[in-house]
């Protein structure tokens, strides 16, 4: 039998709201779940999403999603990729699955709120299929590493990283439980769907996708890109929510909304996608800097969408700016110093030559971050490896949760900006992240950082052995490692170099 | 004991550090405490002829050396105050 | 496929991106085919595939049908639909990318 059209029937088959009897609205659309903003019923009624699907659609299209993925996986498999892989790219993959995999499965149930909770009856019938979505990756992403769970004990993580108190992992569980758990239908849509998806997931899932499929991990590379073909869909929800806010005066609460997600969700990621794609491919392997995906993909292309739904970039597009030339080499020192407190191997990567690429994409490089390798290359190179490792605690910001770094060697720019709040001294990385707190310091207040537990008596006693065993670290599997042996410093040993003298 | 958790910035360190400190320890006692975990690790000592200072952080840097001999409880430091710790 | 940059960047790009392979080729095809006004830019990094135009991009179902020579529903286009500059509209017959503002 002939289908009929879908735009012939699709507006009678989303128009389910109907008016409660037995209950008041308030009731049936509590507003700390629904919509805090106070705008009427009929408003949300007009909710036309841009990016329609029908059930019948929705399942024939993922089901092909889904052979495609899992038939690449069984036919690479055969090659014992995994087996042979660069030790530093089994790293990326070991943060990236303990990273997003439960994280997926929390998105599920975000899009469950709006499902249940959104007063507009389209974007329930969105909400459904980006339920549906998030369900699919969390379980392909915790089957793909499950086989290599074999290979290594690392990649256990995948499953277990959100059940731990590791220090990455509360940042991540920070951040999104602040954007997607924690908030009504509407802000949930805002955060999640507009400044999160729309805005930073694609340098993740189709930026890092590029470089996968240069190291010949075409599993990998196909995984990521079948998951954003779902975003790229459901993120659409997130338009016509702040088109109907402008609409109805709440434009300031939908860009306060997006300001604070794009710049929590910018701090986690920076370190999930920039760190490896500018110092763990082999430099053969690169595709391009992670600020020159940052600038295809963020600065170019959200900041484009950000203006055509009516909105403005975030208040502190400047300091956003001079993070990406930052916070990532920040971090990807910290975490290599650190390196016995994380469940992948990092990699120092820093031969002579991925010094100048990095001098050449990030001019003053040398000068700032440089100085630090510096150090740590004349203690390898000097037989005191032991002195690469860290000793002692970073102070850590009480919004991102992560250390509070800034460019050091010639500038002194690391800074701890505080707040006094109710008798509690509280620590920010930024600007951007103490304002953020002040936007609601109710919400934010109660939160210890890995520190705060250091001195409230949570982890007891307080050494170094005991931390690691808080967090995880020799308990899941073994701690990081340098995932090259250090064999990275032997570029030095070549005549001319600028540490061989 | 009473001791009191400071955070520190190192002159070019690029991390900031939580450092336990003693009320008995001078300013100099200080400095080598916030100096011990970065200097050689991480970083270098900003300019190795001159002491290590030690000043509250302000926002403007327009704080004032405190004297060398001065102890943690004159100096009246609280949990997680800020301090430079750096060269004149 | 070829790929093509034009000097500076317009800020009014708008357009898909796809996954590399057999229908983003045709997408790409089929989009010349759709757009013949505009002066379209395709930039290929191996995963995926940036197609765009000033102001916009049309792509039609009949056209896909044509270059595939076979039965093809818009909604397939979803599978290689990986992102997109600008903002989007579907419809049964096309998928449109476009930007309400000009800048």
């Amino acid at each position: 039998m002939a289908l009929l059209d879908r735009s012939r029937w699709y507006d009678i088959a989303r128009s389910t709201n109907w008016t409660p009897s037995y209950v008041a609205e308030s009731e049936l659309f509590p507003p700390d779940q629904s919509d805090p903003y106070g705008i009427p019923t009929a408003e949300w009624e007009t909710f036309d999403e841009p990016y329609k699907v029908s059930y019948r659609e929705y399942v024939n299209v993922q089901r092909e999603k889904d052979a495609g993925a899992y038939s690449v996986k069984a036919a690479l498999m055969r090659s014992q990729y995994y087996e042979n892989a660069d030790p530093a790219y089994l790293s990326l993959l070991k943060m990236h699955y303990g990273a997003i995999a439960l994280s997926e499965y929390a998105a599920c149930q975000s899009d469950a709120r709006m499902t249940r909770f959104s007063k507009a009856p389209s974007m329930r019938n969105m909400a459904t299929f980006g339920m549906l979505d998030e369900l699919r990756h969390g379980q392909i992403q915790l089957y793909f590493p499950h086989q290599l769970v074999t290979l290594d004990r690392q990649f256990d993580w995948a499953h277990e990283a959100h059940h731990t108190r590791n220090w990455a992992t509360l940042a991540g569980r920070h951040a999104l439980d602040d954007v997607m758990m924690t908030r009504d239908a509407m802000t949930t849509s805002l955060m999640l769907n507009f400044a999160f998806e729309t805005g930073l997931t694609n340098v993740q899932m189709i930026g890092l996708s590029a470089d996968a499929a240069n190291m010949g991990d075409f599993t990998f590379a196909n995984l990521i890109t079948s998951i954003q073909s779902d975003e790229a869909r459901h993120a659409q929800i997130g338009t016509p929510v702040i088109e109907i806010m402008i609409r109805n005066g709440k434009k300031a609460e939908a860009q306060q909304a997006i300001d604070v997600a794009f710049w929590r969700i910018w701090r986690v990621f920076a370190l999930l996608t920039g760190i490896p794609m500018d110092y763990w491919f082999p430099l053969e392997k690169r595709d391009r800097s992670f600020k020159e995906y940052m600038h295809e993909f963020v600065i170019t292309q959200f900041e484009r969408q950000l203006l055509d739904v009516g909105l403005q970039r975030p208040w502190y597009w400047e300091q956003f700016l001079d993070d990406i030339e930052t916070h990532h080499h920040c971090q990807q020192a910290g975490i290599w110093s650190w390196r016995n407190t994380v469940w992948w191997n990092p990699t120092g990567g820093l031969g002579p030559d991925e010094r100048d690429w990095l001098e050449q994409k990030y001019p003053g490089w040398n000068a700032t971050h440089g100085k630090y390798w510096d150090v740590i290359i004349d203690n390898l190179r000097n037989g005191r490896p032991e002195k690469t490792e860290a000793v002692g605690m970073p102070a850590i910001c009480n919004m991102c949760q992560i250390p509070i770094s800034n460019k050091g060697g010639t500038q002194w720019k690391a800074r701890i900006y505080q707040r006094e709040h109710e008798g509690r001294r509280y620590n920010f990385c930024t600007p951007v992240c103490r304002w953020v707190f002040d936007t609601e310091p109710k919400r934010y207040k109660d939160w210890n950082t890995i520190v705060d537990r250091l001195y409230n008596g949570e982890i007891n006693p307080p050494t170094a052995e005991n931390i690691l065993r808080y967090m995880g670290s020799g308990v899941v599997s073994e701690g990081g490692r340098d995932a090259h042996g250090y064999d990275w410093v032997k570029g030095y040993d070549r005549p001319g170099t600028e540490a061989a003298e | 004991m009473a001791s009191v958790a400071l955070l520190s910035r190192l002159q070019f360190d690029a991390h900031t550090r939580v450092i336990d400190v003693d009320a008995k320890f001078t300013m100099d006692q200080v400095a080598a405490a916030c100096a011990a975990p970065a200097v050689g690790y991480q970083t270098t000592h900003p300019d190795p002829s001159k002491p290590l200072r030690v000043r509250r952080t302000t926002d403007d840097d327009s704080g004032i050396a405190l004297p060398r001999a001065m102890t943690v409880a004159a100096a009246g430091f609280t949990h997680f105050e800020c301090v430079d710790v750096y060269v004149e | 496929m070829t790929a093509s940059k034009p000097a500076t960047r317009s800020k009014n790009m708008a357009g898909p991106l796809l996954r590399g392979g057999e229908i983003a080729v045709a997408a790409c095809e089929a989009i010349q085919e759709d757009n013949p006004e505009k002066q379209v830019v395709i930039e290929d990094h191996r995963t995926y595939v940036r197609v765009e135009a000033e102001g916009g991009l049309i792509i039609r179902r009949k056209t896909m049908e044509e270059i595939l020579g076979r039965p093809f529903r818009m909604q397939e286009l979803e599978v290689n639909l990986t992102g997109f500059s600008g903002q989007i509209e579907t419809d049964e017959n096309y998928m449109r990318w476009y930007l309400k503002l000009d800048l």
